[in-house]
């Protein structure tokens, strides 16, 4: 599925560096060995070339060390060819004492090799999460990208949409706008040239941020339409049908869906229940408000933390939505790490789903196993909301195959309270210190009670079952 | 004792440190210990007392006042109990020592006093050069002097006693002239209570004396093995900042080359100047943000977390998260170890239940309140520690050694005398 | 741990090691009446709050800052005062501060009093912290003090610091009454502009003088910050106050009057928390909001269960409950004690009972079934069983007897009576009758023996001075209360063996309030009131307006003067001044005083009443036009007369110290259309024009603004404004077509 494929440069340098990433001192020494004056220089070009990028993007920490390590990756798998030259040269002993006294010299050449020794050693194993990337306007020369696409991808990469819902109803609605907008040129069919035309969309939205699984999945569906779409059909017709399909897909497998959850999971809450959430999910905000419209009473503990401070949101929606109204829903707020002082109230744990594995295994907001974890700790049921939309197929191990990194800088919303001078906690992330933000995590089967889809509660023992239950070609 | 109270117990010093505590200015384990120790030190210099058991008492009143005053810094009321439990000790080796000895002294004492002397030059310097002084005499008294108490003998050991008991009290900054209304009149009329005061206290400024030092050197001494516990090329967990474990690191890291991941524990983030110290000197360092602990553990070797008690049930009080993280660490059995000095031992165990325990702050830390609305209706809570059950604990790594959580309570019988356990 | 509090030990060595003690002066009592009646027999200052007196609090706010001596300035019920603070834990030796009470005289009405008072007896050496007597605050004041300290070395103007704290616009703590809007110095944070914003009339519009955005480049206007009313001010503070006797309260008058003097070159400094908590008991809606605050921790440390101010040890309970510990507490088994609550200690609450969200103070008992909620309940209290009582404070030793119902935002003041099955409605405020306290008293010498029952700190020994003069004060309201008496009662039950005296609802009493400032007026009362949400004042309707405007210096009713677009604010004082301007034109008219003579008169005036430049300019204007005669039918000798009088007094206009012709040629406007001679005005324009006292480009600009075609200016007035305006208008058409001779210029504008 076009989820797990994630090209990113860093990936490429894993592969290039596993065989020798065996003992883990080596790819420092060889890196550095083996750099010739020249390729020093170039390197340190890159270097800075990287730095000054990273500054116009006014990217942190993340965004820097990706790219220094991307260009000491490139620069020491450059040097593999000529490092076989490079030894006999009469500069090849030179280079041997010069290693420790040229590092010293030539400042930058000295991080960026550190950088690399730094980038080998520790967070190599994290190397081949998703980085965050500034959008390119238009990738490739002669494509058209379609400006409602464009406009998505501007937003994706900077967090203006976020959530599997959300992302994925703003592509469909853009991809449906691209396929109005779409004419078939002359002697090609639609069904075959859409695609053509799509993918180089698709790919500029990726290119943005890592697609979500909800997307992969409306993208597939949308695909699989077009492929049988009927050739003989006139175009227009055929774009109808297509926009037509779109909609019912967002219809049935997210707005619908998201009724029948709140109904169902409704049930689970009665009067003077304690629900905890993690973060927003807009989902679990729906059955929340749907709960508080039916005349429940009943208190929410709202649990939060950085990087994305979602919580904040849900906080203000459920306070402004129904302070107004006769039984406000009385919130209490707190952060990730307080979260032992008040798990011992709580009746429920509702979360939110970013995807969901065939092995019942959640993929969400980083943060989730651990709220997971502590509640199932304190025999309290953890009920996740997903549609059934969210399926991924595959088994993840852990929150570590598959991850992503949150923008630097984070979005304005997760700042840090005024009441304390933070400036002392903007740090920078220096050839030493790695600042790094997944934004998910996989939650274990086990520490989940139930899931809620829109077909139905089921123990997350049976997810993989679900699909064939609906028919294989809908997920 | 009781019938007057002991004129030491009005000590501005004592009334200043109480408040200082209360109003949270003296905050965290080690600097509320050292300054309890300050203050026993001032008082104990100050006292007047004819005997062991009223100085005892002396000191529990003022452990207590302590204690009320901030009854969540357990290292106060531990410091207490291990001053007490010195002062027991050494008075029992000082009386033994008298009881049991020829009768060759008080020119024997001022040599030796005297052979102190050059000493003072290469100890260091602050109020700790007496009292070693004071050790090497009062060692060899214990030694030469041992004659049963009989007046001129022990009116010429007090003399030297004084000399260096003043010289004592000038070190402490806050030691006054109301130094000089106890000590002056008491050497004109040198009768028994005083004396035996003025012959105990050098030994027993000495007993304080060693206390200070283990504090004063806690970190190093915790950190002394730490290559042993960490290898190479090991990803270490640690969360918040903790003095030990950031010097346990740093220690580690002259041998070891590892990775450590930090988890900044919101809401004081604190993790970010661990992370950032323990980057400069260059041990390469992640910092995350706590929600990804879970996702990070499976990668992680172990987990070091520092604490803010240590119970007899071998359960603990540490900084919020820590929980979290070592349940994590429990679920993915990786190894849970906590450094702490050894006056974090508390001798109650039975402290989570409840809730105040864990010490709730400033809500204004979570959220701002200038986000006048949304404070207005909604609790936030903020507690400062979590309560970690020493099933999630596999080694508690102490300046005396390493032990398990089941072995605390025999570490802290031996630590402090069961009768002061609740002051 | 707190991370606040990391680097405070080193400050407080710092601070303890400077050489010259930190010294405060808390004025302890609250120059109004905003808590009457629970003020009639107690000053506001010991009132508790979570348990511990207001005094108490200040305290220890004062000594977080290592604040070494502290002067309170008290004015009624000055025993009390000094015997709480006898018994208090401050006045202990080691507490390590000295507090010295001052007994201001009968007649202090106001905090500038106060502060006279404290310069006569020259209390103050250096720079000292000036707090009310009702302040809650963890702010470290020292940090203040130090960067005043500096602020100092370099500017000996900065005589003070006002502290504030950045808070949401609409949050809680921040009054809705009387708030103000602080226009700061983007980077020096120095306040350039403060203006005081009465909750109602509701006001939208703020005017700042134009210098101030001309000499600063980067201004910060802030509606969304609660004045602390901790106030660093450096020892020349009280001699401004001497110097100035006309200055009574402390922002209104000292801050506006320095900020707008130009004689004074003090400046005022704003000191803004991000930080910390600090906030003012100053009426029953933030005495409720602050308790919120403080039960649910905001202002840690200093949390009951924590470092409570009279020493109370609390245990702090899930949700945020407070129960006193050492299990004198009596809870039943039944009673269900709900979140943000404090009991006191030997309490009694019986089965049934319903407490959330309130304060229960000491020794009180609190029937079966009985119902409260978020209220405030003080020492000693009796409420019977069925009771239900609603977002009320409850004075010391009130009984309230079984089946009564106490509706929101009541007061009941110490030792009142009420029930059985009494119905009291919303926003009642009952008090004692004298004579008929619980034991009764031979003479009207309610005060000791109400506070046995009362606030139970032994405060027996009262001095008689305190005593005498509290009385006069109580009878004077305690009478005028009772002239009324029937009327109120007739419209509430208070139960069989009541002792109530039923006070008058707001108007009544504020109305004839003779020292009311100008927040007092009533419906600002109600927006600073206990559980009183003013839906109904969502729109500010008009009769509300003027009923605000009755009461003396409030500042807050605007007469439009049109000054180059901003509408000026006129009062008192500035119509006072016009008058002082017009006798002292008319003289100079009469014994034909040279120009330079009568402008210094003038300027010598706008100093003494500092009031802005426009002023002046309005006065020398209308002085001018007034005395221009008119003549009828003859437009020639008019226009003579009109010349002989620009060109004799014109330039006086030019000479009151500052030349702006647009403001002129408005001023003009708005004085004729006001006056009966409207038709004089473009002649005397003209006339203007050609003494250059204004020149083209003045009448051109003063004809761009709206408010000239009598933009939002009142009905009557508005078609001679616009009348005027045509006028000017036309004569910008001459203008415009050719630059011709003045002469036919005229002709046309006649």
């Amino acid at each position: 599925m076009p989820v797990a494929t994630n090209p990113t440069p860093d990936v490429a340098d894993n592969e290039g560096h596993d065989p020798a990433g065996g003992q883990r001192d080596q790819p420092p020494l060889k890196s550095q060995k083996q750099m010739t004056k020249a390729e020093r220089r170039e390197l340190q070009e890159k270097q800075r070339a990287a730095k000054a990028q990273g500054k116009a993007h006014n990217a942190g920490g993340g965004g820097q060390a990706a790219s220094s390590s991307r260009a000491a990756a490139s620069s020491s798998s450059g040097t593999g060819p000529s490092s076989g030259a490079g030894r006999p040269r009469p500069a090849g002993p030179a280079a041997g004492p010069s290693y420790s006294a040229a590092s010293r010299p030539s400042a930058a050449a000295a991080s960026a090799a550190e950088d690399a020794d730094n980038k080998h050693r520790g967070p190599r194993i994290f190397s081949h999460f998703g980085l965050t990337r500034q959008v390119a306007v238009n990738p490739k020369q002669g494509i058209m990208i379609h400006p409602a696409i464009q406009r998505l991808a501007l937003q994706f990469s900077e967090f203006k949409i976020t959530g599997a819902n959300a992302r994925c109803i703003a592509t469909l609605t853009a991809l449906k706008s691209v396929i109005e907008d779409y004419a078939t040129p002359p002697h090609s069919t639609l069904s075959r040239h859409l695609m053509a035309h799509l993918s180089p969309q698709i790919t500029h939205l990726v290119a943005a941020r890592p697609m979500s699984v909800t997307m992969g999945n409306a993208i597939r569906q949308l695909k699989l339409e077009i492929s049988n779409s009927d050739i003989d059909l006139p175009e227009q017709d055929a774009k109808d049908a297509l926009c037509q399909t779109i909609d019912n897909y967002l219809r049935d497998r997210i707005f619908v869906a998201d009724e029948v959850i709140c109904a169902l999971a409704g049930k689970k809450i009665s009067d003077g229940d304690v629900i905890l959430t993690y973060a927003r999910s807009s989902i679990v905000e729906k059955v929340l408000l749907h709960a508080h419209s039916e005349g429940k009473n009943f208190s929410v503990i709202i649990v939060d933390s950085r990087p994305m401070l979602e919580g904040k949101s849900l906080l203000r929606t459920l306070t402004s939505l129904t302070s107004k109204t006769p039984n406000p829903i009385q919130c209490t707020y707190l952060l990730l790490p307080a979260l032992p002082s008040v798990i011992t109230e709580v009746t429920t744990a509702f979360l939110g789903a970013h995807s969901l594995h065939s092995n019942g295994a959640v993929y969400s907001r980083a943060g989730t196993a651990l709220v997971a974890m502590l509640a199932k700790g304190h025999n309290v049921p953890v009920v996740v909301c997903c549609e059934t939309y969210k399926f991924a197929e595959g088994v993840q191990l852990d929150g570590f195959t598959r991850n992503e990194l949150a923008p630097q800088p984070l979005p304005s919303s997760s700042q840090f309270p005024l009441s304390k001078p933070r400036s002392s906690l903007v740090l920078q992330s220096t050839p030493k210190l790695a600042l790094l933000n997944p934004l998910y995590d996989l939650t274990p089967p086990r520490n989940i009670t139930a899931v809620v889809t829109e077909v139905g509660l089921v123990p997350p023992s049976s997810i993989s079952s679900i699909p064939l239950a609906m028919g294989r070609q809908t997920v | 004792m009781s019938a007057e109270p002991n004129p030491v117990l009005n000590l501005p010093a004592i009334e200043v440190l109480t408040s200082k505590l209360r109003r949270r200015q003296v905050v965290g384990s080690r600097p509320a210990a050292l300054e309890t120790l300050i203050l026993l030190r001032q008082v104990v210099a100050k006292a007047r007392f004819s005997n062991i058991e009223q100085l005892v008492e002396i000191i529990r009143t003022v452990g207590r006042r302590l204690v009320q005053a901030q009854p969540k810094e357990h290292s106060v009321g531990n410091t207490v109990r291990k001053v007490l439990h010195h002062i027991r000790e050494e008075y029992n080796t000082a009386t033994k020592g008298t009881s049991a000895a020829p009768s060759t002294t008080s020119f024997s004492i001022s040599k030796f006093i005297s052979q102190g002397q050059p000493k003072r030059q290469n100890t260091g310097s602050g109020p700790n050069h007496h009292p070693q002084a004071m050790m090497k005499a009062t060692s060899t008294w214990v030694n030469h002097v041992p004659a049963p108490p009989q007046d001129g003998r022990r009116a010429s050991v007090q003399i030297n006693r004084k000399e260096d008991v003043q010289q004592e009290e000038e070190d402490d900054d806050d030691s006054t002239d109301g130094e000089g209304s106890s000590a002056g009149p008491s050497t004109t009329t040198g009768q028994d209570p005083d004396a035996f005061a003025k012959g105990l206290k050098p030994v027993l400024m000495e007993a304080i004396q060693d206390v200070l030092d283990e504090l004063e050197t806690v970190y190093d001494t915790v950190s002394k093995n730490a290559k042993d516990h960490v290898h190479s090329d090991e990803i270490i967990l640690t969360l918040g900042m903790s003095r030990t474990v950031e010097a346990f690191l740093k220690a580690a890291a002259h041998h070891r080359n590892f990775t450590v991941i930090v988890a900044e524990t919101g809401p004081s983030y604190s993790g970010h100047a661990m992370a950032a110290s323990l980057s400069a000197s260059s041990i390469s360092t992640i910092l995350v943000p706590d929600s990804s602990i879970y996702a990070l553990m499976s990668r992680v070797n172990k987990v070091f977390l520092g604490a803010h008690a240590i119970l007899a049930n071998g359960g603990a009080f540490a900084t919020t998260g820590t929980l979290l993280a070592a349940t994590a660490a429990r679920t993915h059995s990786t190894p849970v170890v906590i450094c702490a000095g050894q006056f974090k031992l508390t001798p109650k165990w039975n402290l989570y239940h409840e809730y105040g325990g864990l010490d709730f702050g400033d809500p204004g830390d979570v959220l701002g309140f200038e986000e006048g609305l949304l404070t207005d209706g909604v609790d936030v809570v903020n507690p400062h520690y979590d309560y970690l059950a020493p099933e999630l604990i596999d080694a508690f790594i102490t300046n005396d050694g390493d032990h398990p959580p089941s072995s605390i309570y025999r570490l802290i019988k031996e630590t402090y005398d069961d009768e002061d356990n609740d002051l | 741990m707190a991370p606040r509090s990391s680097a405070s030990t080193t400050k407080e060595k710092l601070i303890g090691g400077e050489d010259e003690v930190l010294q405060a002066i808390i004025l302890a009592d609250s120059f109004n009446k905003r808590f009457k009646p629970l003020t009639t027999r107690k000053p506001r200052c010991l009132l508790p709050i979570c348990n511990a007196p207001l005094l108490e609090w200040t305290f220890e706010s004062l000594a977080l800052a290592g604040v070494k001596e502290i002067f309170v300035v008290c004015r009624s019920h000055s025993g009390q005062v000094k015997a709480a603070i006898a018994e208090s834990k401050w006045s202990k030796p080691g507490s390590g501060i000295k507090i010295t009470t001052i007994l201001t005289a009968k007649e202090t009405y106001s905090p500038g009093d106060a502060m006279r008072d404290v310069y006569t007896r020259g209390l103050v050496t250096s720079d000292f912290v000036l707090v009310a007597g009702d302040l809650v605050s963890n702010v470290r004041i020292d940090e203040v003090v130090r960067v005043h300290k500096e602020r100092r070395k370099t500017n000996k103007d900065a005589i003070m610091t006002m502290v504030v704290k950045e808070s949401g616009v609409n949050h809680r703590t921040r009054s809705k009454g009387d708030s103000a809007v602080f226009v700061l110095d983007a980077e020096t944070s120095e306040c350039l502009h403060y203006e005081p914003v009465d909750g109602h009339p509701k006001k939208s519009t703020v005017q700042i003088p134009r210098e101030i955005l001309a000499e600063h480049p980067e201004l910060e206007i802030r509606n969304d910050l609660i004045d602390c009313c901790i106030d660093v001010c450096s020892a020349e503070v009280p001699s401004l106050f001497q110097d100035n006797f006309d200055y009574l309260d402390l922002r209104r008058d000292f801050v506006h009057g320095v900020l707008t003097s130009d004689l004074l070159m003090k400046n005022i400094h704003c000191y803004v928390l991000k930080e910390g908590y600090a906030a003012r008991v100053k009426d029953t809606k933030s005495y409720d909001a602050i308790s919120k605050d403080i039960l649910s921790r905001w202002t840690f440390p200093l949390v009951p269960d924590d470092n409570h101010p009279s020493g109370h040890v609390y245990e702090h309970l899930r949700g945020n409950k407070y129960i006193a510990k050492g299990d004198t507490v009596t809870l039943s088994r039944t009673c269900k004690i709900g979140n943000n609550t404090l009991i006191g200690s030997s309490t009694q609450v019986y089965d049934n009972a319903i407490i959330t969200g309130s304060v229960i103070g000491r020794h009180c008992v609190i029937g079966n079934g009985t119902v409260i909620r978020g209220s405030y309940v003080f020492d000693g209290t009796v409420i019977g069983p069925n009771c239900v009582i609603e977002q009320s404070i409850i004075g010391a030793g009130v009984s309230i007897k079984e089946k009564s119902t106490v509706m929101k935002g009541c007061l009941l003041g110490d030792g009142v009576m009420v029930g059985p099955g009494a119905k009291i409605e919303a926003f009642e405020r009952l008090s004692v009758k004298p004579g008929m306290e619980v034991q009764m008293d031979v003479e009207e010498d309610s005060e000791d023996e109400d506070e046995d029952k009362g606030d139970d700190d032994s405060e027996e020994e009262v001095e008689e001075d305190g005593l005498t003069e509290d009385d006069t004060e109580l009878d004077s309201d305690i009478e005028e209360v009772e002239k009324i008496q029937d009327t109120l009662k007739a419209k509430l039950v208070l139960g069989r063996d009541s002792n109530a005296l039923v006070w008058p609802r707001g108007p009544i009493l504020d109305d004839d309030e003779e020292d009311a400032e100008g927040p007092d007026n009533f419906t600002n009362q109600r927006l600073v009131r206990l559980a009183d949400n003013c839906s109904d004042l969502a729109d500010s309707d008009s009769d509300n307006d003027s009923d605000a405007s009755t009461d003396s210096n409030s500042d807050s009713d605007e007469i439009p003067i049109e000054a180059g677009g901003a509408s000026l604010l006129l009062s008192q004082p500035q119509t006072e001044f016009k008058r002082e301007v017009k006798l002292s034109l008319d003289r100079a008219f009469e014994e034909g005083h040279s120009v330079d003579n009568a402008a210094v008169e003038l300027k010598t005036l706008r100093m003494a009443s500092n009031v802005p430049l426009v002023h002046v300019r309005t006065g020398v204007v209308a002085a001018i036009v007034d005395r221009i005669p008119i003549v009828e039918g003859n437009p020639g000798e008019q226009r003579q007369a009109i010349g002989k009088m620009i060109g004799r007094w014109g330039e006086l206009i030019n000479r009151i110290g500052g030349i702006d012709g647009v403001e002129t040629v408005t001023v003009l406007q708005a004085q004729c259309a006001s006056s009966k001679r409207v038709a004089l005005f473009g002649p005397i324009l003209v006339a203007l024009y050609q003494q250059d006292i204004v020149d083209e480009d003045d009448i051109r600009g003063w004809h761009e603004l709206p408010v000239s075609q009598g933009v939002g200016a009142l009905l009557s007035e508005a078609e001679e404004l616009k009348r005027c305006w045509t006028v000017g208008s036309r004569m910008i058409e001459q203008f415009d077509e050719q630059e011709s001779s003045e002469e036919d210029d005229d002709e046309d504008s006649e």
